[in-house]
């Protein structure tokens, strides 16, 4: 039983699925971003494999997974500076508190 | 025969194994700064995974940027909040509330039920025929070591605008960082 294109897709879903359950779970926002990572992660996996199995010789996939990197490395510049912003304003990180930022 | 094939897709097993493992420890492990270190175990796992599929830039990439980049800044801004105090709190509210643990639970398993039930659904053996995937891997042995030069003739060709646009919005990001991280924003 050799490894497939169904099996990295599933194993991809399945990182997905632990994502999205931390990501709704954790009530501290760092473990939040983790969670975000984890799932940016994942679709990433199903880019590589992708070019990997369906299209072997321009490998258009991997250049979109650099820009995945790109794009996920920002998100947490811009995550980190606003989570410390925060923390110096209220010190807590929870995220049920942060519902006051609406009024 | 059979073992052997056996024998081959046991480093995909491993490291698949690896990264879920390192992802659930980083939801479940109490200590955030532990968490953000277990999350390492999951970027090398999936990089691991990344030099089985040939694709070996993306995975040294995945390595510097994931594995010591952004677990390092994450870390880092752990310890800068100081969250010493809030330990025991944070063991108390990813435990406590049951309603909330089931409700992820099901919406996540719902998500894996979908998505897996669509991939066993397609026929991929004749997605592949349509590609011509076949046809072009035994043409891959040739070009194994053009996969960098395939790349960068990519971005700089085809994706040239996402390319611009991504530094652009790196930029902009390091700005909003300065500004946001400023002590007194005016």
């Amino acid at each position: 039983m050799t490894v497939t294109l169904v099996h990295y897709l599933t194993f991809s879903a399945l990182l997905f699925s632990v994502g999205l359950f931390g990501l709704l779970i954790s009530r501290n926002a760092f473990r939040v971003l983790m969670s975000i990572e984890i799932m940016l992660n994942a679709v990433n996996i199903n880019f590589v494999a992708f070019a990997h199995f369906l299209d072997p010789l321009a490998v258009k996939g991997q250049a979109f997974s650099l820009f995945v990197m790109a794009i996920a490395a920002a998100e947490v510049a811009i995550g980190l500076s606003l989570l410390l912003l925060i923390y110096r304003n209220r010190i807590n990180i929870d995220m049920d508190s942060f519902a006051t930022i609406k009024w | 025969m059979q073992f052997l094939a056996t024998i081959s897709s046991l480093p995909f097993y491993i490291l698949a194994t690896i990264s879920i493992v390192c992802a659930l420890g980083m939801i479940l492990n109490p200590n955030l700064v532990r968490a953000g270190f277990t999350l390492i175990g999951t970027f090398i796992g999936i990089a691991g995974l990344y030099f089985l599929l040939n694709a070996n830039f993306v995975a040294v990439s995945q390595v510097l940027i994931y594995a010591v980049g952004i677990v390092l800044v994450i870390v880092f801004a752990v310890m800068l909040c100081s969250l010493k105090e809030e330990a025991h709190n944070i063991k108390e509210s990813v435990f406590s509330s049951k309603a909330r643990v089931t409700f992820a639970m099901l919406i996540s398993s719902l998500v894996f039920a979908v998505l897996s039930f669509v991939i066993r659904s397609q026929d991929w053996q004749a997605i592949a025929k349509l590609t011509g995937a076949e046809r072009q891997s035994s043409l891959v042995q040739l070009v194994d070591d053009k996969y960098l030069s395939q790349i960068g003739f990519l971005m700089l060709n085809k994706y040239i605008l996402p390319f611009e646009l991504i530094s652009v919005l790196l930029l902009i990001v390091l700005v909003g960082t300065i500004l946001l991280s400023k002590k007194d924003i005016k």
